[in-house]
């Protein structure tokens, strides 16, 4: 069975800089899965030309299954030469990892990649390829479980130079950070977003740098279940015990019908727990077949709504520790699992059709599709079943 | 012991059965029958349109926070 890579990345921009100098590209295919980082030379614009041409190239070929070489005989021959520095120059970090759990990492002069095993940074067995006169530095390793790789623009490293501290913070104490981040810290998303963080503060708010960072990490795959309406027609209701008998790991099922269905169809019952009703979002449902039984439409969007806040870092973790019903969905959809497949019915209840119903009734599969696309944008497998 | 179901699907919960559910346990707890009637909730009763609906002895009650006080004298009173 192959790794799950859980993936993140986050930037910042040079003070005054509209567009980002450095560019992540990340492909996912049935055979690897690629994460480039390019910092192209200088900010602004040409940086971000650089970049952008550098990563997409790089990754474009390489999901080819064309050869290291190619790529940087491609790239060199491609790069317009930067008019004042008379250089080509994009500087870049590739992470391919196979589905045999084989990773291969390419580092061309980005700050070294920091490889966390075991709650410990290893050394990577790099050797280094010669290509016009320059040194590319390349890794061929196997990966387990657990393992965090983060690479990083030279942002990070210059973070704090002139500023609150005299020549920046170093390779070994950026790599420290992540490593304690790592310690604590579950999601990928997290350990980026924090590292990111400390970067802008030790800048004072004013990158002098263009500043990202990418986290992977590798995990078993976990499975979820969501449930999300009725199906249209009503001799398929039984079809959806068999779905849901045969899937893995986690179950859930939102909406109050879609609930009394599987209830009936497993001969359940399903207890309210009523200490978990707040104003906005109505009580979760408990039953033994299922992990979470919530009511639909208005838990969704307030699930939206919280994962919206937490991507733009407007709240914390803490929007996973409440209880109620939308905040136990966002945990099991974020924490809990890597795969999800959503069974959704195409039935809609015709009394929240009603006009004078407000609007957010009849918009269940509106959001129901955002939060499909928020979900893959956490980098979750969604798989979406029809019936 | 009376049970009495509030349902909290999308359409109730919009209409307002948090409010219903808090004025339900304050008046019951005001009257001391705390012991005579549990309150519990439901799922999708199939009465969107006529929202909150309150099950009580079979019959479905349709409240809102106007006049859940009324419903909840006549659902004693039939007792």
């Amino acid at each position: 069975m192959p790794l799950f890579m859980d993936i993140a990345n986050d930037s910042v921009n040079k003070v005054h800089e509209e567009l980002c100098g450095d560019n992540v590209e990340i492909r996912v295919n049935d055979e690897s899965v690629i994460a480039i980082l390019a910092d192209g030379l200088g900010s602004g614009v040409k940086a971000n030309i650089l970049a952008t041409l550098t990563s997409t190239i790089a990754a474009t070929m390489l999901e080819e299954k064309l050869g290291i070489m190619d790529v940087l005989e491609t790239l060199e021959a491609t790069l317009p030469k930067c008019q004042v520095r008379n250089l080509a120059y994009s500087t870049f970090t590739i992470v391919q990892v196979f589905r045999n759990r084989m990773a291969y990492i390419l580092e061309y002069d980005n700050p070294p990649l920091v490889f966390i095993r075991n709650g410990e940074i290893i050394e990577l067995n790099r050797t280094a390829i010669e290509f016009q006169g320059k040194s590319v530095y390349e890794t061929t390793m196997k990966i387990e479980k657990d393992d965090i790789m983060a690479f990083f623009s030279d942002g990070v490293i210059h973070a704090g130079i002139g500023n609150c501290l005299n020549f920046g913070w170093q390779w070994e104490e950026a790599a420290n950070y992540l490593l304690a981040r790592s310690y604590e810290d579950k999601r990928a998303k997290d350990i980026s977003m924090a590292l990111i963080d400390i970067c802008y503060n030790l800048y004072g708010e004013e990158p002098g740098d263009d500043t990202t960072v990418v986290v992977m990490k590798a995990e078993e795959r976990k499975y979820l279940t969501l449930f999300s309406g009725p199906p249209l027609d009503k001799s398929k209701d039984a079809q959806i015990k068999n779905i849901l008998d045969k899937a893995r790991g986690i179950k859930i099922v939102c909406g109050g019908t879609a609930g009394n269905i599987v209830a009936r169809e497993y001969g359940e019952e399903i207890e309210i727990d009523m200490s978990t009703m707040s104003e906005k979002v109505p009580p979760i449902g408990r039953m033994k077949s299922v992990d979470l039984v919530t009511e639909g439409v208005l838990t969704i969007r307030e699930t939206l709504r919280l994962l919206e806040d937490y991507l733009h870092n407007r709240c914390g973790r803490e929007i996973f520790e409440e209880r109620n019903g939308a905040s136990m969905l966002a945990n099991y959809l974020i924490n809990e699992c890597t795969n999800i497949d959503i069974i959704m019915g195409n039935s809609i209840n015709p009394d929240h059709q009603n006009p004078d119903f407000p609007e957010e009734l009849s918009i269940k599969w509106k959001v129901t599709q955002k939060l499909i696309d928020l979900l893959r944008y956490f980098n979750k497998d969604v798989n979406i079943v029809y019936i | 012991m009376k049970t009495m179901s509030i349902c909290i699907g999308s359409a109730c919960q919009v209409k307002g059965s948090y409010h219903v559910v808090k004025a339900l346990n304050e008046m019951i707890t005001a009257q001391g029958l705390k012991d005579e009637i549990e309150l519990v909730g439901s799922f999708c009763m199939g009465k969107c349109n006529e929202g909150v609906a309150v099950k009580c002895d079979d019959v479905i009650y349709s409240v809102s926070v106007d006049n859940v006080e009324e419903i909840f004298e006549k659902i004693l009173r039939g007792n």
